[in-house]
């Protein structure tokens, strides 16, 4: 069973390439990815999150704006009784953003300089747990 | 499990029974009066754009719309990139947009159906169904679809191709989309006096033009039993055999099978040697 993952930028942030790399690794590693494309509000993402059913939701948003548009993302996602998707976020994100998020419910943070593989392989770790 | 008629479902709920049918759950489709259009053409001829446009003004009209928007898997890692989404820039209470992998099939995924059905019987009024679009053979889409739209433009040399055989003929009515582009005056003149007999409409989906009046035709559809009909049935039914067919011999030959495949990639084995050995295994069952 492919685990299905989305990759989604909220906020204004135009640069996607990384966004697309990234979607690409993952569908090298068996993965399905959607990627919802740029600038999406956090509930557009929690509303594609929910209809597209998917295991992990990925936040990458390299405008900086990460502490107010993640969390909202995650509440998003309660209001529509979605919480158990797996959230992991990648950006500039300085380490104790990382840690606050991390108390938020987001399972694992990607600063600056994580590699695309470490996050792939993160992502299979998940897929491994979740099949027992 | 559960098959009937259900109008109260949330979001979530559908979206789990989705995934359940997409991981072979056995479900008999569930009765749906719901109109299924299947949209067709070649790829980036503008066929989610048009979709995310259209989803745009039936909601607009009050409709509750489905969208199943089909993307291939990759044959090597069996993982897939869907970008349907991407197009579509707007998310509705009334929109329920479902991007699946093909996993294996060629232009439609096996689910496409029941999973049209199944947003039907959950209070959907009429179910878009974009497939990938593979050519000119890309007309099952038209077995399982109460109407068929081809998506041309003017820019796609393919077109061409399009216009001797298969999908054109089998299609209820053409969208000739991208209408700014260059030639596309020509394009739907040759268009109208090819196929005289056909619907045609002109659009610019990137500024929802011609949108509206394509819409109003979909929602008057009345589909009727033609002989195109049954061309297109032969192909879907063949199709979904093959698979069934294949899946059973899968399910006691995998290793042979294997077996083969490598052998003829090290150029151990001719292709027809690796065919007949494949045969022989299906008889020995
Ligand atoms: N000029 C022009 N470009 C369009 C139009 N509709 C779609 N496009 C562009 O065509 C490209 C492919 O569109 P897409 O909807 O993804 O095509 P698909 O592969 O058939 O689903 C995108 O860059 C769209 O912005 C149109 O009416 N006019
Ligand atoms: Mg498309």
């Amino acid at each position: 069973m492919s685990l299905r993952v989305m990759i989604a930028k909220p906020g204004l942030d135009g640069h996607d390439r990384g966004a697309k790399v990234l979607a690409r690794a993952l569908r090298d590693a068996g993965m399905e990815v959607i990627y919802t494309g740029i600038r999406r509000t956090p509930s557009e993402i929690a509303e594609a999150a929910v209809e597209e059913d998917v295991d992990v939701l990925g936040l990458n948003c390299l405008s900086g704006a990460h502490m107010s548009l993640f969390p909202k993302v995650i509440e998003e996602l309660k209001a529509r009784g979605a919480d158990d998707i797996i959230i992991i976020a990648s950006g500039i994100i300085p380490e104790e953003d990382s840690e606050k998020l991390k108390a938020l419910g987001i399972r694992e943070v990607f600063g600056p300089g994580s590699s695309v593989k470490e996050i792939v392989d993160f992502i299979k770790s998940l897929d491994k747990s979740r099949n027992g | 499990m559960d098959e009937s008629n259900n109008t109260s479902r949330s979001k979530r709920e559908i979206a789990k029974l989705i995934t359940q049918i997409e991981n072979g759950a056995e479900l008999t489709p569930p009765h749906s009066e719901a109109t299924v259009v299947g949209v067709t053409g070649a790829p980036g001829s503008g066929k989610s754009t048009l979709i995310s446009a259209m989803a745009r003004a039936l909601v607009d009209k009050g409709k509750k719309i489905g969208v199943i928007a089909v993307d291939p898997s990759s044959p090597i890692s069996g993982g897939a990139v869907l970008g349907d989404r991407i197009r579509l820039n707007f998310t509705h209470e009334n929109l329920f947009f479902r991007s699946i992998a093909t996993r294996g099939m060629r232009s439609i995924s096996k689910s496409a159906y029941t999973i049209a059905k199944v947003l039907g019987a959950s209070g959907y009024d009429m179910i878009i169904i974009e497939t990938v679009g593979g050519g000119q053979e890309d007309y099952e889409i038209c077995a399982i679809s109460d109407l068929s739209l081809l998506v041309l433009c003017p820019e796609s040399g393919d077109s061409i191709q399009m216009l001797k055989s298969g999908i054109i003929e089998l299609a209820d009515a053409i969208v000739l989309n991208k209408s700014d582009m260059e030639g596309s005056e020509i394009f739907y003149t040759m268009l109208k006096n090819s196929f005289p007999e056909k619907h045609i409409f002109r659009t610019v989906a990137l500024y929802s033009k011609g949108v509206d009046e394509l819409t109003s035709f979909m929602l008057s559809w009345k589909s009727v039993e033609d002989h195109r009909k049954e061309a297109a049935i032969r192909s879907f039914l063949a199709m979904m055999l093959k698979e069934e067919l294949f899946s059973g011999f899968l399910k006691e030959n995998r290793d042979v099978f294997e077996e083969n495949v490598r052998a003829v990639a090290k150029r151990e084995k001719e292709i027809y040697e690796a065919i007949e050995d494949l045969m022989r295994a299906k008889h020995k069952l």
